[in-house]
């Protein structure tokens, strides 16, 4: 019988030469027991094909499109922290939501209750407390995506340099919120605000036509639209809820 | 914003950002499977975007440009397996070494998807690489011999052993099934 080497080469399409080939052909049309040990072996070959596949952690990707845009920016030259000159006033009210985000995350990360306590009088407490972290966490990010239409509609009011740092602080502040929304299992929020990202990027960028600058501005658009809309319903639910 | 449409052909920036976020997940599963080794991975894919960024002028814009990082990421994987663990990149021995108890190893199989991993832990570097160069990425045994710097037929034998210990796994699975 044919060994498993040169079936497995015969598998490849490479590796035999043209009458090794013809040779192996022959035996598997001429010999029913190796066709299906070949068979087996082609199974077997082709599950393998389905290797496990780890998907990249959010924080490397942030990372990768940062490097990207400060290699970028480097080339035009450009100062990597010239501040929004036409600054939004909204933007100070995102800020103040921003660090009402980074407290909720910080109780949920750094709260570790006495588990002696758990069991007695502080479960309503704790609820509550969990009520007013995710309301301030809606009402934060409500804040900074209506704060982020505005400020996307009227981009092309701003200079090129007003543009960049006022994008690259939206990119800021969602990535801010997506931390949250994960911290609080909100995942269907953080994955859109993952989505919203790299085409905050993109629009970035100063490589891109007028055209495609408008494309990019009206999927924003529509994806903080979305997302509104999700965070309005939560809201009203975690008031009702209180 | 100074909008400079892309008509020299060189991939944008723009364009970057869009296939970091389509294909990034890809380039990085690939390079674990090269490397076991998260931390290596990461930083394979991380001197693939910036090579390729510096680099773009060269990009034959025929190509796709998912796929010519994804190569430059496999290269990149593969030199810093050789450059971070030498002794690990020996020349294939007469009988491999028992990695399978190697604690880094088991690990990253913990990290990845259950089955299939626990059989590839078994796999030394070599076997490991040259199955994800084959089997995976569908290089010529012709291209890993040179890349790897060896020959093609010390890569058949690297593949045959890998392929090999792969199959004791899956029936070792489906017997436990």
């Amino acid at each position: 019988m044919m060994n498993d080497d040169t079936l497995m080469l015969y598998f490849y399409e490479e590796g035999l030469s043209d009458s090794e080939r013809r040779d192996v052909a022959l035996a598997l049309e001429h010999d029913a027991e190796l066709s299906t040990y070949y068979a087996a072996l082609c199974r077997d070959l082709e599950q393998l094909r389905e290797a496990p596949s780890t998907d990249a952690p959010q924080h490397l990707k942030h990372q990768w499109h940062a490097m990207i845009a400060q290699a970028a920016q480097l080339e035009r030259g450009k100062a990597a922290t010239t501040p929004p000159r036409g600054f939004h006033w909204g933007w100070l009210g995102t800020a103040a939501a921003t660090v009402m985000v980074a407290f909720v995350i910080g109780t949920q990360f750094g709260h570790q209750p006495d588990p002696a306590a758990i069991r007695g009088t502080t479960l309503a407490a704790d609820s509550t407390d969990g009520n007013v972290a995710a309301g301030a966490f809606s009402r934060g990010l409500q804040v900074y995506l209506e704060n982020a239409s505005v400020d996307l509609e009227r981009l092309q009011q701003r200079s090129p340099d007003d543009q960049a740092a006022l994008i690259a602080e939206i990119v800021r502040q969602n990535r801010m919120f997506e931390l949250a929304a994960e911290s609080r299992n909100v995942s269907d929020v953080a994955r859109l605000m993952r989505a919203i990202e790299p085409v905050l990027l993109q629009l970035a960028s100063d490589d891109i036509s007028a055209a495609e600058a408008d494309a990019l501005r009206m999927q924003l658009s529509f994806e903080l639209n979305a997302l509104l809309t999700k965070v309005a319903q939560s809201t009203s639910e975690v008031t009702e809820t209180i | 914003m100074t909008k400079r449409a892309h008509a020299d052909g060189v991939p944008t920036q723009s364009e970057f950002h869009q296939v970091i976020a389509e294909r990034s997940d890809r380039w990085y599963a690939t390079c674990l499977r090269i490397t076991r080794d998260p931390d290596m991975a990461a930083d394979a894919v991380q001197d693939a975007l910036l090579s390729a960024w510096n680099k773009r002028q060269q990009f034959d814009r025929n190509a796709q440009l998912d796929t010519w990082i994804h190569r430059i990421a496999v290269n990149a994987a593969l030199q810093l397996l050789r450059r971070r663990k030498p002794e690990r990149w020996a020349p294939l021995p007469a009988e491999p070494a028992d990695e399978s108890m190697r604690p880094e190893l088991a690990q990253t199989a913990r990290d990845l998807d259950r089955s299939l991993s626990a059989a590839m832990v078994e796999l030394s570097d070599m076997e490991q690489v040259c199955f994800v160069l084959k089997h995976l990425e569908q290089w010529r045994l012709a291209e890993i011999a040179e890349e790897l710097n060896s020959n093609v037929g010390t890569i058949k034998q690297a593949l045959f052993r890998g392929v090999k210990k792969l199959r004791v796994g899956m029936a070792d699975l489906r017997s436990a099934i």
